[in-house]
């Protein structure tokens, strides 16, 4: 666990960035399964060696149905699983990714030999369980909450002059999250913003910096007005 | 409502498939052929294909706006790269497992993921680690020594040790799988157009 988190967290360092809601990442699902499958193809070769496994285009019928079959489905769950965790909390969706083994189990004694013990079922139970107590007790939408990280060009000044330092004037993340949680529409509103602007001005460096400032006074008001009406809300 | 439960209804589905998918292993090894690594193959080029298509339609993308293929930054190279390879590990633990174990046991055994995913969350993204998750995670982990039954506990009726040993291995690669995924997805993806919407208003002041 810890070679884990140390590996992680020194390629951050390497690459000058922290896991945060400050972390600019984004990727389509779609870039990542691209991603996934290249490593499926190159390493499945010598994995195939590896495990010794025949390596042959001469399978016969059934087996190439199956093995097409078995990957477009194999394929579909992918995508599907990529999405759902890319927008899900961890636990909750690897709990749902364990019907796997309800199903298991149906297809286990539908189309195997082998059968499904007490025990196995008693197992099996106690796993689709905790799939239900997670669901249960998803946490409901939170009220209105609103967070501004803000580092403002200009906050940073030259230690021989006390002058603003213009070298890397950017403005680098601006990200606003609000969940509204109006009684009337249930409506959740989600914005994230980055705006990304870079200058070697010092007027305009200066002026941006006036303009941040006043944007974050104007969310921190929203931001309570949005409490009140929160507040309405939940007794109203 | 509708986008509350859509992630999770699409994990469920991707649990059916790949409940689908193991059972296609055991066919396999059942005729006599052990393809795991051919259908892995298989896999990758049917995720190749869709996926790289999903890609070029990307409108973002094609505008010449969007993130690159493999990331903008070295970090999520990293992390794309890891989580990569990671979950090519847990895929081919699982199909090797699967040809061992019967097919429920495997999944079941597989499943211990979301502990690994779970623990490793805590630590490694600063989840919450709430009650419920934790009485859920114990009663999945004793469900899964049911099935395994560990020699110690029930006597001779264990299940084939390597198929256990593969399954776990193939539960903590797909653990750090979900990780890596969970880095990647911490930010919101927000089109430019939103974006410049908003730099614009923020000129405007």
């Amino acid at each position: 666990m810890s070679f884990l988190y140390n590996s992680v967290h020194a390629t951050q360092r390497r690459c000058n960035c922290s896991i945060s809601d400050s972390c600019i990442i984004f990727l389509t699902y779609a870039q990542v399964c691209v991603s996934q499958s290249l490593a499926q193809i190159f390493l499945s070769i010598p994995g195939a060696y590896i495990a010794n496994q025949p390596w042959t285009l001469n399978v016969g019928l059934y087996n190439a149905v199956l093995i097409f079959t078995g990957g477009f489905i194999g394929c579909f769950s992918q995508i599907a699983m990529t999405i759902g965790m890319q927008r899900e909390k961890s636990a909750a969706a690897t709990a749902m990714r364990m019907s796997d083994v309800f199903f298991g189990y149906i297809w286990q004694i539908l189309f195997t030999a082998d059968a499904a013990s007490g025990t196995s079922i008693l197992g099996a139970i106690l796993v689709i369980s905790s799939i239900f107590v997670i669901i249960l007790f998803k946490p409901k939408d939170q009220p209105a909450k609103l967070n501004v990280d803000a580092k403002v060009a200009g906050d940073t000044v030259n230690p021989i002059d006390n002058s603003p330092n213009v070298e890397d004037v950017e403005i680098e993340l601006f990200t606003i999250n609000i969940d509204d949680d109006d009684k009337e529409n249930k409506n959740t509103a989600n914005i994230d913003t980055n705006m990304k602007h870079e200058s070697n001005s010092m007027s305009s460096m200066l002026q941006w910096n006036q303009i941040i400032r006043s944007k974050i006074k104007n969310i921190l008001k929203r931001e309570e007005k949005y409490d009140e009406l929160a507040q309405e809300s939940r007794h109203g | 409502m509708y986008h509350r439960y859509l992630p999770l209804f699409l994990v469920f589905l991707s649990g059916l498939g790949f409940s689908i998918q193991t059972l296609v292993v055991k066919l396999l090894s059942m005729n006599g052929y052990e393809g795991s690594f051919s259908l892995v193959l298989s896999r990758g080029i049917c995720q190749l294909v869709i996926c790289s298509w999903l890609v070029y339609i990307d409108e973002e993308r094609r505008a010449g706006k969007g993130p690159s293929l493999f990331g903008d930054t070295n970090y999520v190279r990293w992390m794309l790269f890891l989580r990569s390879v990671i979950g090519f590990g847990g895929i081919a633990f699982s199909f090797l497992a699967t040809e061992k174990l019967a097919v429920g046991d495997s999944s079941t055994l597989t499943m211990m993921s979301p502990i690994f995913a779970a623990i490793m969350g805590i630590f490694i993204l600063h989840e919450p680690w709430r009650l419920p998750e934790f009485f859920a995670s114990i009663m999945a982990l004793a469900g899964a020594v049911l099935v395994a039954k560990p020699s110690f506990l029930f006597g001779g009726a264990a299940a084939d040790e390597v198929g256990v040993i593969l399954a776990l291995i193939s539960a903590i690669t797909a653990g750090i799988a979900f990780i890596c995924i969970r880095i990647l997805g911490t930010s919101a993806k927000m089109p430019y157009a939103n974006v410049r919407h908003q730099q614009k208003h923020v000129i405007s002041l």
